[in-house]
């Protein structure tokens, strides 16, 4: 089933006076299956984030139309069904927290949606094991780690029990560990839950773990394809003002001097096997 | 800045802890009245007691009570030299030097305010080390929901107060970071008179409210994500209801109030004689 | 002057309940020149250390030298603190939010202007800045900093602590929040500053291979003490070390760990994707295969571009 589906969706942001509005959105068609995990690269001011945020309609389409699980983000009296559908975590942690007790912040969605109190309980209790913080229940979130943080955020959208989550730089303040973190996470969500996951990211390591690739450019979609498919189009991708991940890009480097080998390497066991193949013959 | 030690809340479990917060809020108002009807020392020696005793149930160490003062110390100097100088009521004998008038009533007059200021702080503070912010904010909430009738959008105010208290420590710590940044780049904040202090100070002020108006901008989206206003009947995880605890402490703290409203009505202020005692030895 | 930290310990609010020892008995000397890289994980006393270098927190216990300037925990003889800040410059994590002006050219002339040098003097050194940093005076020197690119802003930033010509730079984070090519590009100017205004270069990091391309020597904080201060070229022998302090060992030594278990020695220090990926050709030349030279990773296409942004002399420089 189709969880998302853009048909030729254009948006752009008022523009200061005198100025031409520039579409950060230009025409993109899109459908995104239930159950799948979606990155979507691309440079700052690609429309990555404008793209996110017409997926779960706090942006409207100036044309084009946004249909989730088959309602049209553009008729009001869905809204709400639509963005308890489509979950949304942001890029900052402490800006997306509304309670000082994790218990409670949490419980702001469900409350948010009217369920009855024993409903909320049972929620929140579901959302802190699901991200693993249930011992974190009545703490305070501000002496956490930024990882624990945005967990506790992915928390907060899962206990309004949508079908799809979105994650709009959700790692691009965190350390390694962080990042580690809220990607085991949002990857188990994916395969035990069948949670359809869109992850917007910067972190090529990231997008390697996802099933398919989007990369965004000028407003555009310029590639849709599979990680490795897309990181084998080297010379393309810098165009964009992306990189592939370092282990593509040393193969890449080897090719290009010369050596024996393959471009589309995804990882560092491809890499040793390739360089083996060429080495350790004698 | 990292020191503020009022509004902390102190995250332990103890029937204090677990009492309604409605009900600790007007137990909170009825203190601050209640203290205005103190008459005399053993009042505040009770007052003091049962403070003491409170933070004990509470788990609460009596050091971060009497800590909570820290911040008022200069205001209770102040007011102590104020009300010792400037004594305006009778006096039955009066020492003069130079331009200073001292009495006994100045000085007992001066001892009350002091103690009356200090047990009002650390009784207040006692709320809020004991109920977190999203407690008193729904409690209070729930005390003016009967606003609702006049139009007042009572839960909206509420989430605001919530949201801001929330926001505090993080602005706070925001506002120290882009000090020192401004340190680093030669700022001088501490010296000058109070108009080139004020001046000083925009380079900090200005990124601070830059910061929080775009805090503001993704709390919204977030809000609005997590379906805010999805339904008009916005429904609570905490029910508060008036527990057989609530009853208990309610007659407990009556029976401190009817205590206090006696010693000052019907005994006339028991500590009269220790007056008379401290009078005839200075006279 | 080389920077000289002896017996360094401080405590965050010292005498209460609260009291957190940040930092334990640190004593290290970084020398002129020196590119160094600092890690360490949230509360491991990174920040605090650095905080120190420029005398923004007070010195409880042991002292701080730097070119000649002492900052201990007496109160005289006053250390010379202007003096110090200009020689040493400081940029903050999410330096744009510090922002203040309402143009680029008065935000950047901030400094000067604090350490007394008149209008005209201060905006003539903040247009020398900014074109350090890559941008041209003339045409965002009047814009209102919030008119500019996410990029633009930290570079505008950057210029508002370099404009004093510090000797030292230090950087906290620098590249946080970026996209991976606004990374490159302010990578690229580091290695730029430390060329034509600060020899020396202290940046804290997260990112082990970002570190790894750039710095010469790594030092990594844990629990307030310097747990590990090695050169770069030695990286690699402590591999297990680093994932004890729960560090991710950098790919390319992993790789070359791996490929020596099975036979391929790739030789000594290796500790990027350049130094690996020259290895690997090396070998390949002596085994009588004919590859070409290689001049380092090209990472956006722009390595061999005239009007490249900063791309100048990246590669080969730390190690």
């Amino acid at each position: 089933m189709t969880a998302i589906k853009l048909e030729n969706v254009y948006y752009a942001y008022e523009a200061d006076e005198g100025e031409k509005p520039v579409n950060a959105v230009d025409g993109v068609s899109l459908e995104v299956e239930e159950g799948s995990f979606v990155a979507v690269v691309g440079h700052n001011g690609s429309g990555k984030s404008t793209l996110a945020r017409l997926f779960n309609g706090l942006l409207l389409p100036d044309s084009g139309s946004v249909t989730v699980f088959g309602m049209d983000t553009k008729d009001e009296k869905q809204i709400y069904s639509i963005r308890s559908s489509v979950g949304m975590v942001f890029q900052n942690p402490d800006n997306q927290m509304v309670a000082s007790v994790v218990e409670d912040d949490i419980a702001f969605g469900p409350e948010n949606l009217g369920l009855p109190r024993d409903e909320i309980i049972r929620r929140v209790d579901r959302a802190l094991e699901q991200v693993g913080m249930s011992e974190y229940r009545k703490s305070t979130p501000f002496r956490m780690s930024g990882g624990q943080k945005q967990r506790l955020a992915i928390a907060g959208v899962l206990a309004i029990r949508p079908k799809v989550i979105v994650l709009d730089e959700s790692t691009a303040m965190l350390d390694p560990k962080g990042r580690r973190e809220v990607m085991d996470v949002i990857h188990a969500l994916n395969k035990e839950e069948k949670m359809t996951v869109i992850h917007i990211t910067h972190y090529m390591e990231e997008v390697q773990e996802a099933e398919r690739v989007i990369v965004m450019d000028g407003g555009k979609i310029a590639v849709d394809d599979t990680p490795r498919a897309v990181f084998a189009r080297g010379e393309q991708l810098k165009k964009y003002k992306i990189s592939p991940p370092a282990v593509t890009l040393m193969a890449d480097a080897l090719a290009d001097c010369g050596a024996d080998i393959a471009r589309d390497i995804a990882t560092e066991e491809e890499l040793e096997d390739a360089i083996c193949r060429l080495l350790c013959k004698d | 800045m990292r020191d503020i030690a009022f509004g902390q809340y102190y995250p332990v479990s103890s029937p204090v802890h677990r009492l309604d917060p409605r009900l600790k809020i007007i137990f909170t108002l009825m203190y601050i009245v209640t203290m205005f009807f103190v008459a005399s020392y053993f009042g505040y020696a009770l007052v003091l007691c049962f403070l003491l005793t409170v933070c004990a149930v509470a788990h609460v160490p009596p050091k971060a009570m009497f800590k909570s003062i820290k911040g008022i110390i200069v205001l209770l100097i102040i007011t102590a030299i104020l009300n010792l100088f400037f004594y305006a009521g009778e006096a039955s004998v009066e020492w003069t030097w130079w331009i200073f008038t001292v009495s006994p009533e100045a000085i007992d007059f001066a001892l009350k305010m002091m103690f009356r200021l200090i047990l009002l702080i650390m009784g207040t503070t006692i709320l809020t080390f004991t109920t977190g912010t999203s407690e008193l904010t729904d409690a209070i909430e729930s005390l003016f929901k009967p606003l609702n009738l006049i139009k007042i959008p009572v839960r909206d105010i509420a989430l605001i107060m919530s949201i801001a208290l929330r926001f505090i420590p993080g602005l706070i710590e925001e506002t120290d970071k882009i000090m020192m940044a401004q340190k680093a780049r030669g700022a001088d904040m501490e010296s000058g008179n109070i108009f080139k202090k004020i001046k000083a100070m925009l380079p900090v002020i200005i990124p601070v409210f830059v910061s929080a108006f775009r805090k503001a901008d993704e709390l919204a989206d977030a809000l609005d994500a997590r379906c805010y206003q999805a339904s008009p009947k916005r429904t609570k995880m905490k029910k508060m209801s008036f527990a057989w605890r609530d009853l208990i402490a309610f007659l407990i703290f009556a029976a401190f109030v009817a205590i206090i409203f006696l010693d000052k009505y019907l005994w006339g202020g028991l500590d009269g004689y220790i007056v008379q005692a401290f009078q005839s030895l200075m006279g | 002057m080389p920077i000289v930290v002896q017996g360094l310990s401080f405590s965050y609010s010292k005498g209460t309940p609260f009291e957190k020892k940040a930092l334990d008995n640190v004593s290290l000397t970084i020398n002129d020149g020196e590119f160094v890289g600092i890690m360490g994980h949230t509360g491991s006393g990174k920040s605090t250390f650095i905080q120190h270098l420029n005398g923004l927190i007070k010195v409880q216990e042991g002292s701080v030298e730097v070119n000649g300037i002492r900052l201990t925990n007496a109160k005289r003889p006053k250390p010379d603190y202007k003096k110090l800040r200009a020689t040493l410059g400081m940029v903050f994590q999410y330096p744009e939010y510090q922002l203040f002006d309402d143009t680029v050219i008065k935000d950047v002339s901030f400094g000067p202007k604090n350490m007394g040098y008149k209008k005209e003097e201060a905006e003539a050194m903040a247009r020398e800045a900014l074109r350090l940093v890559g941008l041209d005076p003339d045409e965002v020197g009047a814009k209102a900093p919030f008119e500019l690119s996410g990029g633009q802003k930290r570079r505008v930033a950057i210029a508002g602590v370099i404009v004093m010509k510090p000797k030292i730079l230090v950087l906290d984070e620098p590249t946080a929040g970026l996209d991976p090519y606004g990374k490159e590009q302010i990578l690229n100017l580091i290695l730029r500053l430390k060329k034509e205004c600060s020899p020396t270069v202290i940046v804290i990091s997260h990112d082990m291979d970002e570190i790894t391309r750039y710095a010469n020597r790594l030092i990594i904080f844990g629990d307030g003490k310097v747990a590990f201060d090695v050169p770069m070229t030695e990286l690699f022998k402590h591999g297990s070390e680093l994932e004890e302090l729960g560090l991710e060992t950098p790919s390319a030594v992993r790789m070359a760990n791996a490929l020596k278990a099975r036979g391929v020695d790739l030789g000594e220090g290796i500790v990027n994707m350049d130094t690996f990926t020259a290895a690997v050709l090396e070998k390949l030349r002596q085994k009588g295969e004919k590859v070409e030279d290689f001049n380092g990773i090209d990472w956006f296409g722009e390595k061999n571009k005239e009007n490249a942004p900063l791309s100048d002399g990246v590669f080969g420089e730390g190690v």
